[in-house]
């Protein structure tokens, strides 16, 4: 288009552009207005609330109190939340690692089968999809100390009763199995798809070079696949900061409270002892713990994350 | 090529076994929830049924309004996928094809609504909705379900895939950014569509604490709390009839399995993992 | 694709409009009552008689944990705006709950149906009336109680070669009992005694025989760290790990389904196992008082119908509650289950139905009895209680330190 020179009028191309653009703003915002409002209502605003919340003691039936850090303060004094986090940690430390290595070996393996593939991913993948609550109910039978099937294997094979349920530790081992068995698919899936997105010629490349099953995998694939692990790493991190369906439903927290989660926790103060504004207390600054390791995450990103490699 | 079969032989074993201890404890779900009540706890217990006490499963549905929880779950889950959908794809495809101003730093926002953990949002949630009388109420288990980060992530990476051409053509022929989001694009988005909708269907079909939290009653409760509650109520019964519960829940999943796995595995693929 | 979303909205919609309830033409209340549900369909059946008879419908809700939960459940519904307009409560939490402001007084409804209020009153004990009147207000009738017994497998002390106590029996008799009665069965070993776990009201019960207690008679401290209570707990971790009688107590194991089943030979409750064991035809069992320690104070709890304030629906609410009170409604739904509180109900209820043997101890009132403890911040303690329960006998903790540090929770839980 011929540009007018030197009058005041912009050109036409240039009146043309900014109603484009004007346009484009707007009808990105109305795309995005239902998502938007879904956001404010039910991520960004509860998150503010929640940390508006933890100055003040809310019973639900009275009016908020204001307490000033009070809630804060007793929170750093309370043995229970503390052992809560510590929980938590522990579940990090023991899940996080099963679900992110182990997922990545299975991946590897069954994509190394030929005939069998698609049924050995159902069968590892199947677990994911169920109800973890209907599950969870038929291993809470099968764990029992005196009556469950696997001590009555156990018993046959020439073993004794173990106390899957009932002991603090045994009972980090049970809903770690339990989680393994419910949750690897997931993680797994996501292995498989990376793995079968890495191109054929990588590999070409590495057999020509005369490389090795081994020396493929760590020097070709494994470097390929970190977008993916970071991925599922961040993921299961978050989501194990959360974990609530498995001890609530095979230990209820216990024994004592020694699988008693911060979820657990939040969950007993907020609504079995209406104590809303410490439970918002205590759920901010899991927000707040979450969003610190995320981000420490993305930091490191760059240090082991191979992005470029079309 | 004699040190390639050997493993191959160690590794098809190792994953047969591995897919049968994945697989067993359905099979002893199955089984005992056929085995005469008084029955479930003996030993030793049974992975292929030997009784066939379909009367279980009559009564998990005549003790308990057990139909009522699936229909529950059924319709939570249909009215979370229909909301989600319009929501997510119009999102993804702002973010995919809309070039406006603020773009990256919103979905970039998004993007960290993902880090936000239910169990922070969960009690401010719970007081507006009990503000407004929705407790006790299914919507307050399908409004928070509309809101996806991860969905809008997955329908964005896959519209961005889309080739300029189509769009253009569009434009070419007078259609707006509606009649082009509507006629072209959500067309084209089938797998990673039906691959998002999977998703979420799930996630509100499974979903515990929110359920816990809000529903009292029984005959609004929906499948896992149902589950939950059965338990506690035949706990001094049979374990048989709970069981028996189980295996009707896990008939919805199997079928979506059967139908949506490739959907998932082509979905994924296509909108890829990569930033 | 348009095609597919167009027919997932309309499928939305018809779904919606299916799954909204239709109108109710006449009133509907919402009762909530504690337990497992099991007694829901003989409720549910009950209860449309007074549908008949008025013309209001009900609709029925049962909560299934112990006391403390079900206190807090009932406050979460009402303050969410969850619609609740009659509830069940027991001694444990009535003080709690006035103290709420969460009933409604039914002196008005007393006041215009003298005839009904009279016919309940005049059979009830006054000590189980008092329960339910504060500052000169009552607030509800009394339903039904419990007292705490020991049940017996009579099948496991046959094959023992035991037979069940008498009345005055000691902890040296208790602990020879779980001697003889601890056994191996294919394998599989079969325990004496199950401790009353997770069972706020049944512990206590124990406790009493020892002239112990969780707090002071005036609910203002707390004893449960006296020697007298340490003493109790003692008793139990030992049961469990010293002389290996009992159980270790698990979340997703019922202990009466224990008893039922054989797996244990005694367990601690007040009637309403019953309604399982009818429902399980479990007929050779026998009660007995809990041994007597240092005397016979025999536990007690009471429980009766409120209504809400909250409620929309204030006099139908408070016809319901007359209703559910009377001789008609406790006989039908208290075949088994509780004791009826009606003094004429009880007796009859009782040897109607038959079991367990020794049933008369459950309603002819020869020993004194002391209510269950029911401070104001009552889901609190118990829940301080419970806890401590667990981490002593699931976790073996130390009990003397674990009972110090229950009672300074207690106390600051009472502070408020």
């Amino acid at each position: 288009m011929a540009e007018n020179t030197g009058l005041a009028r912009p050109g036409r191309a240039t009146r043309y552009m900014r109603n484009k653009r004007r346009m484009d703003n707007l009808s990105g915002y109305l795309f995005l207005a239902p998502a938007m409002s879904g956001y404010l209502l039910f991520i960004f605003g509860p998150i503010v609330l929640s940390a508006v919340l933890s100055f003040f003691n809310y019973s639900l039936i009275q009016a908020p109190k204001f307490v000033g850090l009070g809630n804060f303060q007793r929170m750093f004094k309370d043995s229970l939340v503390s052992n809560s986090f510590v929980n938590t940690f522990k579940f990090l430390l023991i899940l996080v690692p099963i679900h992110c290595v182990l997922g990545l070996v299975l991946a590897f393996m069954v994509s190394r089968t030929r005939r069998l593939q698609s049924a050995y991913r159902t069968a590892i993948y199947f677990p994911s999809i169920v109800t973890t609550a209907s599950v969870a109910i038929a291993w809470a039978y099968l764990f029992s100390t005196d009556t469950g099937v696997i001590n009555y294997f156990l018993r046959f094979m020439g073993g004794s009763n173990v106390k899957w349920l009932t002991d603090p530790v045994m009972a980090y081992v049970t809903i770690a199995l339990f989680s393994f068995w419910k949750f690897i698919g997931t993680t797994f899936l996501y292995y498989y798809i990376g793995l079968k997105n890495i191109p054929e010629t990588y590999y070409e490349a590495a057999q020509i070079d005369g490389a090795s099953t081994m020396r493929t995998f760590f020097s070709v694939t494994l470097p390929l696949l970190t977008p993916t692990a970071f991925f599922v790493v961040v993921t299961n991190v978050i989501g194990v900061f959360q974990i609530f369906d498995e001890p609530f439903l095979l230990t209820n927290g216990g024994p004592g409270s020694a699988t008693r989660t911060v979820a657990l926790e939040i969950y007993e103060r907020a609504f079995l002892q209406t104590k809303i504004g410490y439970g918002a207390t205590i759920s901010f600054t899991l927000f707040l713990i979450i969003l610190a390791v995320t981000i420490f995450q993305f930091m490191g990103q760059k240090k082991w994350v191979t992005y470029d490699y079309e | 090529m004699k040190k390639r079969k050997i493993p191959a032989l160690l590794l098809n074993l190792f994953l047969f076994v591995l897919s049968v201890v994945m697989l067993a404890p359905f099979l002893w779900i199955l089984a005992t929830s056929l085995r005469l009540p008084n029955d479930s706890f003996k030993l030793p217990p049974s992975f292929i049924p030997t009784t066939f006490h379909w009367q279980n499963y009559r009564d998990v549905f005549t003790t308990f309004p057990f139909f009522d929880c699936i229909m529950n779950s059924v319709k939570v889950a249909v009215f979370s996928v229909g909301f989600n959908l319009i929501v997510s794809t119009m999102a993804g495809f702002a973010f995919a094809r809309i070039p406006f101003k603020g773009r990256s730093f919103v979905f970039l926002a998004f993007l960290a609504g993902m880090m936000v953990p239910t169990q922070a949002t969960l009690i401010p949630t719970y007081i507006v909705m009990s503000k407004i009388g929705l407790v006790g109420t299914h919507w307050s288990l399908i409004l928070p379900a509309i809101i996806s980060p991860l969905n809008i992530f997955f329908i964005r990476q896959f519209m961005m895939t889309i080739p300029d051409s189509y769009e253009e053509a569009a434009t070419i022929d007078g259609a707006g950014r509606f009649r082009i989001y509507w006629q072209v694009f959500v067309p084209m988005s089938t797998s990673v569509i039906i691959m998002t909708s999977l998703l979420t269907f799930l996630s509100t079909w499974n979903s515990f604490l929110q359920p816990l939290v809000y529903l009292s009653k029984w005959e609004m409760m929906t499948l896992p709390l149902g589950l939950k509650t059965l338990s506690g109520m035949r706990n001094t019964g049979s374990v048989s009839v709970v069981l028996a519960g189980v295996t009707v829940s896990l008939v919805v999943p199997t079928l979506l399995y059967a139908f949506g796995h490739n959907y998932i595995l082509q979905g994924s693929v296509m909108s890829g993992l990569k930033s | 694709m348009r095609k597919f979303l167009g027919t997932l909205l309309a499928l939305c919609l018809i779904l919606g409009m299916v799954a909204v309830p239709a109108l109710a033409e006449g009133t509907t209340l919402t009762l909530a009552l504690i337990g497992d549900g099991q007694q829901k369909s003989t409720l549910d059946s009950l209860l449309t008689k007074f549908t008949d008879e008025t013309g209001i419908k009900v609709e029925t809700l049962y909560i299934n944990s112990g006391w403390g939960e079900y206190c807090t459940k009932l406050q979460t519904m009402i303050a969410g705006g969850d619609q609740l307009d009659v509830a069940i409560m027991a001694s444990e939490g009535i003080q709690m709950f006035v103290r709420m402001g969460i009933p409604a007084p039914i002196d008005d409804y007393i006041a215009a149906n003298p005839d009904t209020a009279k016919a309940i009153q005049d059979d009830v004990s006054d000590d189980l009336e008092k329960a339910f009147i504060f500052d000169g207000k009552t607030y509800s009738f009394p339903f039904s109680f419990n007292n705490v017994f020991m049940h017996f497998n009579m099948d496991r002390l046959k094959e023992a070669g035991v037979e069940v106590p008498k009345g005055n029996w000691t902890k040296d008799d208790l602990l020879a009992m779980c001697q003889k009665l601890t056994t191996e069965k294919d394998g599989v070993k079969q325990y004496a005694i199950a401790v009353p776990y997770n069972e706020y009201f049944c512990m206590e019960g124990w406790l009493y025989n020892n002239g112990a207690s969780y707090l002071n008679d005036d609910y203002t401290k707390a004893t449960i760290n006296s020697p007298e209570s340490v003493e109790m707990f003692q008793l139990w971790q030992d049961l469990i790990y010293k002389y290996g009688y009992a159980p270790i107590p698990e979340v997703n194991v019922n202990a009466i389904q224990q008893l039922i089943d054989g797996q244990v030979a005694m367990g601690s409750w007040g009637r309403w196992p019953t309604t399982s064991y009818i429902n399980s035809n479990f007929k050779d069992v026998s009660i007995q008082y809990l041994p007597n320690f240092k005397k016979n104070e025999l536990i007690y709890g009471v429980d009766g119908f409120f209504v809400m304030k909250t409620s929309k629906h204030q006099d139908e609410a408070k016809k319901l509650v007359g209703w559910l009170s009377s001789p008609e409604f406790e006989g039908g739904y208290l075949g088994d289950g509780n004791v009826p509180v009606l003094q004429s109900l009880a007796a009859q209820k009782c040897e109607a139905l038959g079991i367990p043997q020794n049933y008369q101890l459950f309603y002819n009132g020869e020993v004194p009895m002391k209510q269950v403890n029911a401070p104001v911040s009552f889901s609190e303690v118990s829940s301080i209680v419970l806890r401590a329960m667990s981490e002593i006998c699931v976790n073996k903790a130390d009990v003397q330190s674990t009972l110090d540090a229950a009672a300074d929770e207690i106390n600051q839980a009472l502070a408020g």
